[in-house]
């Protein structure tokens, strides 16, 4: 079986550089370290894994790598690795055109018959993986939508999402809903019953998170109950 | 009764605003998605113009063609989509997006007239279907042809 690169395996987790060895001796793994090894050790970092499949039609502004740095560090915070399958690159392919402009209706309820066509590419994807599809456009109306159909975990993300709602949408394929009490989004952000300037599932657009957000207790037992997430 | 700016940008600035909800403020919040297409920040402009769709009145027409006359086209991208939530389709806007220069305006024109099915559009459907410089729009748009009356 191929091994995924480092990047993908989600075994770095940090904000700057972060040594393998320093990984790998908290892993409790021998050295002379094999990066094999390394990549195969159960448990390491977390003993919790998902499995994200990425397929672009339109490469969003701020990076996929970037998005999933941001990622990394929030559900490390959840003892979840977050491993990259696969990456596809789906840009430019006639076959996506209409659904790289892609009608998520009023993203609630029922996926439309736009998500369905799309959720329906699944080169590579096993069962309870997660797929993200990076798309030009949901009619310019939404950052993200995680409307998916039954049995096809996944979310939409439109190119111009900043960089928290990659973690967000797969937030909500794992079961957190928007935090509680509900945020005003028209008053300014961090003031009282203004939108979170901290909590990764704010409702409010997430462009008012400063730094990188986080997720409480119980955001965390809800992420771990999910049947996606998985031992490793 | 009255609506604020407040109110509008309680529903606006969110990942995943609800326009259903959002649509019961009704028309009175149609100047205000005007001021805020007018006052051109990109991603504001595109959703008062997907709401201005949403609450589907006559004046819902004016913010969509603010909104088509802007440079940028994720703003004209939103008044393209949001035609098909129009219970009439206005002709005149949707002739200008079809041959809007950017193709993703001319993709979500396409959409709502599949939505709509209007009678006199089948000529302009058939030109973007022969002459479109994008393969697949030329498709999609043949595919159009074939629906409308």
């Amino acid at each position: 079986m191929q091994l995924p690169s480092l990047l993908d395996s989600g075994r770095i987790v940090g904000p700057g550089p972060v040594s393998i060895k320093q990984i790998a001796r908290r892993c409790n793994l021998q050295f002379p370290l094999s990066l094999r090894a390394f990549l195969r050790a159960p448990g390491c970092p977390f003993s919790r894994c998902i499995r994200i499949h990425i397929k672009v039609l339109t490469n969003p502004t701020v990076t996929v790598d970037a998005m999933l740095r941001v990622m990394r560090q929030i559900y490390g915070t959840a003892g979840i690795r977050v491993e990259v399958v696969s990456r596809e690159d789906l840009t430019g392919i006639p076959n996506f055109t209409a659904l790289n402009n892609l009608d998520v209706g009023t993203c609630d309820g029922s996926p439309t018959s736009e998500q369905t066509a799309l959720f329906q590419n699944r080169n590579n994807v096993g069962t309870g993986d997660i797929v993200v599809y990076f798309v030009q456009t949901m009619g310019a109306s939404f950052d993200g939508c995680a409307i998916h159909p039954t049995g096809q975990d996944g979310a939409a993300i439109d190119q111009m999402a900043v960089g928290s709602v990659l973690a967000h949408e797969v937030g909500h394929v794992l079961g957190l809903r928007h935090i509680t009490p509900s945020e005003d989004c028209s008053k300014a952000p961090g003031t009282s019953g203004g939108p979170s300037t901290t909590r990764l599932m704010s409702a409010c657009w997430l462009g008012n998170l400063v730094g990188i957000p986080v997720i409480d207790a119980s955001e965390i037992n809800t992420m771990t109950g999910s049947s996606l997430v998985r031992a490793c | 009764m009255e609506v604020t700016m407040e109110q509008v940008l309680g529903h606006l600035n969110r990942t995943e605003p609800d326009y259903e909800q959002a649509a019961r403020l009704g028309p009175e919040a149609l100047p205000l998605l005007l001021r805020l297409v007018q006052e051109g920040d990109p991603r504001l402009a595109s959703r008062a113009t997907w709401l201005a769709g949403f609450i589907n009145a006559g004046q819902s027409v004016s913010v969509l063609e603010e909104a088509a006359r802007t440079s940028d086209s994720v703003v004209r991208i939103a008044a393209a989509g949001s035609l098909r939530h129009l219970s009439e389709l206005p002709a005149p806007l949707a002739n200008d997006l079809l041959s809007d220069q950017d193709s993703g305006v001319r993709l979500w024109t396409l959409k709502a007239l599949e939505t709509h099915l209007p009678g006199d559009f089948k000529p302009q459907v058939e030109r973007i279907a022969a002459n479109d410089p994008k393969e697949e729009l030329r498709e999609i748009a043949g595919g159009v042809a074939n629906q409308l009356p």
